[in-house]
Order: C-alpha cells, then sequence, then structure tokens
C-alpha cells in the first residue's frame, strides 16, 4: 500500500516537473535571435509624427548607418559607369513610365529616404533617410505614391476630395520591431518595378514573397528559403550586384565564410565555384560559355505573375464613355489598355532571348541623338561577342517600348506623368504640356512637336532559378531551331545555322557506305564460311 | 447499317471528347479582383474565408484561404477588410479555394 502511494507520488511530480517544462517552452520558442528588443529601447517609446523622427531616434545608437546609406546607389539614385556615364535612376530614360524626373512626388514611393528632392541639402541630410522601408518586420510600413517618399501618419483623403483613405501607419510600433531586412521588404519596390507587380524585370515578383522550390530553388520559403542578402550579401550597407554594374563572367573561386574577396558575393560561382557539375562532368565544359542562368531559368514570370513584354505609350489618351481614361483588361484582370497609359502586352512563363554579354551596358540617355530611320532605339544596348574572352551567353528579357520624343531635337524626352497639376499626362492626357513640363524640370530643350519612337530595353534573367531537374536539356540547345539557334560566332553542334547541308549530305553518305560495306562484308564472310564447310 | 454503327460511335466518341474538353476549362483557375467585405479566420488559425465584392460583376465571392502566407496576413492586419484584392482561385467541392491571394499594386 505505501508502496503504491510513493509510486503515485512520484509519478505526480514528473508530471508536474513535465508539464512545468511544457509551459516554459512556448516562452524559449520566442526568444528573439536579434540581442537586441527595440520594443524596450526607450528612444522608441514615443509618438513619432514623420519619419525623420524615428530616423534621429535610430541614429542615437545606429550612428554610423546614415553615414554609410548616404554613399549607395540606394540612396543617390546615381552610378557613374566605368565608361563615365551617369546612370541611376535620377539620370536614364527607361521605356516603362520613362523618367523619374518631375514625377518624384509619385516614384519617390520607392525611395529608401523621406521628401525626396533633387537637391543637395536632401541628400545630405541624415534624417532624411529612412530606416524602415528596409528594416520593418511588420509588412505594415507603407509610403504611398504621391507622399514624397513619406509615410502617412494620419488618415488621408488622397487625391483630395476624392474619398479615398490612406490609412495612417503606426511609426512607434513599427520601429519597435524592426529587424533584417527580407524578401518582403526589398520586394515592396523590387517586385513592383515598371509601375506594378513583376511589371519590369520578369524575373522578380510578388511570387517570390513565399516561393515553393519549383519556383525558385533557393528562395524556396520550405527549403533553403534565402533572403535577398543571402546573396546580395551586403556590407555596411553596400548592396552588391547592381543591375548596373552587373558582374557576366566570374571565374573566382567559391567564397569561404570569413575570407576576404574582391569578386562578387552574388554570381553562382560565389557559392557554386567552377566546376559544379558533379553528375554529369562534360556540363562544366560548358561553364566557360555559357552562363549558369542559361540552363537553370528555363523561362521567367514563372510564379503565376505575369510581365510586361511590350508598352505602346502612341495609344494612350482615350477616354470612355464617362469622360475618364478608358480601362481594357485581359481575362484574368490585368489591364491590356489605359488610357493614360496606352497598349501593354503581357505574358508568363516566357522563354528568355539569349545574348553574348561582357558586363558592360551602354544606355541612350536624355540629350544622345536618335533617329526615327534606326528604331528601335536601345534604352540600353548590353555588349558582348563570342571572341572577346569576357563574354557569356546569357538569359534576357526584352522588353519592347513606344515612347515620346522630340522629333525636332531628336532626343527621348522627360515627361511630368503624375501629379495633381494640369500640366501632368495623368490629369491632362496632353503629351505637348506633359513634355514642356518634364524638359523644363531639367532645363532641357524641348521643340513643342512630340512624336512616337520605338525603343528596346534588356534585363537580364537572374532570380527564378529552377529546380536541377527542371534545367534546360542538352537537346533544348543542341537542336534545330533550339534555344541557342541565333546566338552568334559559337559552333554549336545541332543547330541549323551550324549545318552545311553538302557536308551533313556527304557525311551521311559515308556513314551509309561504311554500313553497307561492313554488312557485305560479314556476309560474304558468312557465305564463304558455308561453302567451305 | 455498318455506317449507321460508325456513326454512332462516332458521335459518341466526339461527345466524350468534347466533355473532357469542358472538364478542362472549368478546372482552370478564376482571377477576381474585388475589395474584401469580410474576413473570417477559423478558430485554430490554419484556415480563413474572405468574402470579396467582384470589382466586374459587383457580386459577393467566397474564398477559402489555407496558405500560410496569407494567413499570418490576416493575423498581422496585414490584409483587412476594404483592401482591394487580387486573387486566383479553383472551384472545386462548390467551394472556391484560393492559389494565390494579393493586394493590388502600382501607379
Amino acid at each position: 500500500m505505501r508502496t503504491g502511494i510513493f509510486m503515485a507520488a512520484v509519478m505526480a511530480s514528473m508530471l508536474l516537473v513535465t508539464s512545468a517544462q511544457a509551459a516554459a517552452e512556448p516562452g524559449a520558442a520566442k526568444l528573439l535571435k536579434s540581442t537586441a528588443d527595440h520594443s524596450k529601447f526607450k528612444e522608441l517609446k514615443q509618438v513619432f509624427n514623420s519619419g525623420p523622427e524615428v530616423t534621429k531616434a535610430c541614429l542615437s545608437c545606429h550612428t554610423e548607418a546614415a553615414k554609410q546609406i548616404q554613399k549607395t546607389e540606394h540612396w543617390n539614385w546615381e552610378y557613374k559607369s566605368p565608361e563615365g556615364q551617369l546612370l541611376g535612376k535620377r539620370h536614364v530614360i527607361n521605356n516603362f513610365c520613362t523618367s523619374i524626373t518631375s514625377n518624384e512626388a509619385d516614384c519617390a514611393a520607392c525611395h529608401i529616404g523621406y521628401g525626396f528632392k533633387e537637391d543637395k541639402a536632401f541628400f545630405a541630410t541624415e534624417t532624411n533617410v529612412d530606416c524602415l522601408v528596409c528594416h520593418d518586420t511588420t509588412g505594415k510600413y507603407k509610403k504611398p505614391i504621391g507622399f514624397d517618399g513619406n509615410p502617412v501618419t494620419k488618415n488621408t483623403e488622397f487625391p483630395p476630395g476624392s474619398g479615398k483613405i490612406i490609412k495612417a501607419v503606426d511609426l512607434q510600433s513599427i520601429a519597435q520591431h524592426v529587424g533584417k531586412s527580407s524578401r518582403t521588404t526589398c520586394g515592396a519596390c523590387h517586385f513592383y518595378g515598371g509601375g506594378g507587380d513583376g511589371v519590369k524585370h520578369g524575373d522578380l515578383d510578388s511570387s517570390l514573397e513565399a516561393p515553393e522550390k519549383a519556383l525558385d530553388v533557393h528562395m524556396d520559403a520550405d527549403g533553403n528559403n534565402f533572403v535577398c542578402d543571402t546573396c546580395h550579401d551586403t556590407q555596411g550597407h553596400q548592396v552588391p550586384g547592381s543591375r548596373y554594374a552587373p558582374t557576366a563572367q566570374d571565374k573566382g573561386e567559391a567564397h569561404v565564410r570569413g575570407k576576404h574577396y574582391n569578386t562578387s558575393p552574388t554570381t553562382c560561382q560565389a557559392c557554386h565555384g567552377q566546376a559544379p557539375h558533379k553528375k554529369i562532368a562534360k556540363l562544366n565544359d560548358h561553364t566557360d560559355k555559357v552562363a549558369c542562368q542559361t540552363c537553370h531559368i528555363p523561362k521567367f514570370a514563372r510564379g503565376g505573375v505575369p510581365t510586361k513584354m511590350s508598352w505602346d505609350w502612341s495609344t494612350s489618351g482615350k477616354r470612355g464613355p464617362d469622360g475618364k481614361p478608358l480601362v481594357k483588361k485581359n481575362a484574368d484582370e490585368y489591364e491590356v489598355y489605359n488610357g493614360k497609359k496606352g497598349d501593354f502586352v503581357l505574358a508568363e512563363n516566357v522563354v528568355p532571348q539569349y545574348i553574348w554579354f561582357n558586363g558592360k551596358v551602354k544606355y541612350t540617355l536624355r540629350g544622345d541623338k536618335i533617329e526615327a530611320s534606326n528604331q528601335p532605339v536601345h534604352i540600353n544596348s548590353f555588349e558582348g561577342s563570342a571572341s572577346d574572352g569576357k563574354s557569356l551567353i546569357w538569359p534576357v528579357k526584352v522588353f519592347h517600348g513606344k515612347q515620346a520624343y522630340d522629333p525636332v531635337n531628336k532626343t527621348l524626352v522627360v515627361t511630368h506623368l503624375a501629379g495633381e497639376d494640369d500640366t501632368a499626362y495623368w490629369e491632362n492626357l496632353n503629351w505637348k504640356k506633359a513634355v514642356a513640363a518634364g524638359m523644363a524640370s531639367v532645363n532641357a530643350p524641348f521643340s513643342g512637336k512630340v512624336d512616337f519612337i520605338e525603343t528596346d530595353s534588356t534585363w537580364p534573367i537572374t532570380h527564378m532559378v529552377a529546380p536541377a531537374k527542371d534545367a534546360l536539356h542538352c537537346q533544348d540547345c543542341h537542336a534545330a531551331n533550339g534555344r541557342l539557334e541565333k546566338v552568334p560566332g559559337i559552333y554549336i553542334p545541332g543547330r541549323v545555322s551550324d549545318h552545311n547541308r553538302l557536308l551533313d549530305t556527304a557525311g551521311w553518305a559515308i556513314a551509309a557506305l561504311t554500313l553497307l560495306g561492313v554488312l557485305g562484308h560479314g556476309l560474304g564472310r558468312i557465305v564463304l564460311s558455308k561453302r567451305k564447310h | 447499317m455498318n455506317k449507321r454503327v460508325s456513326a454512332i460511335i462516332l458521335s459518341a466518341m466526339m461527345a466524350v471528347s468534347g466533355l473532357a474538353y469542358v472538364g478542362n476549362v472549368s478546372a482552370e483557375p478564376v482571377t477576381i479582383v474585388g475589395t474584401i467585405s469580410k474576413i473570417q479566420l477559423a478558430p485554430d488559425g490554419k484556415s480563413a474565408t474572405a468574402i470579396l465584392k467582384d470589382n466586374k460583376s459587383g457580386a459577393s465571392v467566397t474564398i477559402d484561404i489555407t496558405d500560410n502566407l496569407t494567413l499570418d496576413k490576416f493575423k498581422d492586419k496585414r490584409i483587412v477588410e476594404g483592401d482591394e484584392i487580387r486573387t486566383k482561385f479553383d472551384k472545386q467541392d462548390g467551394k472556391n479555394h484560393s492559389k494565390s491571394f494579393k493586394k493590388t499594386a502600382g501607379c
């Protein structure tokens, strides 16, 4: 009896200990990975009425952060190429919404600062740096279009008189929950380049927020779960891997943690090295000519989000029966025509085009002379050839546009699209007013005449890496009219362009004769051996 | 007689193949854009339903959501009633099963 009571007591105490441990476990699971809980900082326990007030609090501890940011392309939107071209968003004209200049109120929603202005004082002011846009972990931080890159801290009707309310964000709560950047924070801008989800790049869209393995083997949310800076390994806020300074060919070794390298951490080789194919070593013979992306990203826009393939501004300006800009949508409810913007072509699961690329990109900039007789004008030209020793065959998206230009001065133009004023194209659908305002904003000459010119722009395809089983196979390229049929300057067995009909016929004839000879010889042997017996 | 039998068999084959085609079409996911009028999370947090007012037809459409990304957005109030959503869903067993549920965005 006593033994029984003792055993029951032991078991009860064991249960109590177990349940106490179980109760403690949820608490343990909540342990922060970071060494700092920002919600405990007194600097962040205050009401913030503006973005710069948050930044001031951040900089009281992170004293060098703004200084680092101010040296980045993300901040300056400016990059001087080795060839001497002044590039970056502040300077280039593209064939999507064409130019951020004169449209800053809208475009600055994707600048990492508050109150974007084209003046030195703006760029020099540390509290203009927006820490939250990259470090928000709540997903609730928003910088609406039309506010010069500022968040809204009080519910605001916008546009005024529209009845649409932009909800305020709680800066205090967001500031208390900052952390590392994520696919969501980077994607808030980079997934929406060109004015909407997946529009610009083709290999970057919201499907990468939590992708499956089939879409991206590295970012697979249930697998490797890479975030952007796993590859874009950021040091001192400098994010490597800008498309303005691309690495086309990386001959370096695979990076080892802790060791310093001069090669970009963003390339495939930075992890996989120069001979990544272990099972089929023959594939390693291709890596000196073919970029990894060529085989391993068989198609782009694979995540269910279409990308824009062309944009014709020349057809814009139509209004519907209600007097508002006409809108037409396709079966998937995506706009294919908008009176403010013109016609679009969208596509999913797109096979890339393939070109030689050596890392040099030359841009057609504002002021460069362009000729209607030389269409399409290349907004950017990827340089490279089979013989320069620096090029690889790369997959690219080629985006086609038809956009406004000045036919007298023969230049691309800055168009004032966005804004509440009478000169903004999206308000008045008047090209002359909009271009005059845009060109005046950069003190550039404008003849007063507007015409439209065909353009194209090229975008490297480097995200949406498929699992190895879904990579291209030999026959995708080594076949008539295969993927690389049009790539010049290289012999690729199996291509139509590498065939000489006469040589082929002679080869097949020799093979047939050889077979015939072997068969005849064999037959002769058999017949003769039978006669001997 | 043989001709008549052949005609009947051919007609039957065409009807079956036609039905097969209709079956495929109905399996295509449906896309709508609309404003959320109601979100209801299941008590266990593992599923939710959202009612959208379709911009095109004005009809209310109930969508079943089970993916963790969207459920987290409901829980964190990153997607709330009044938001405009683009959703792609499969119709199955009289229900609309979400394949994609995202806020519309763009300029």
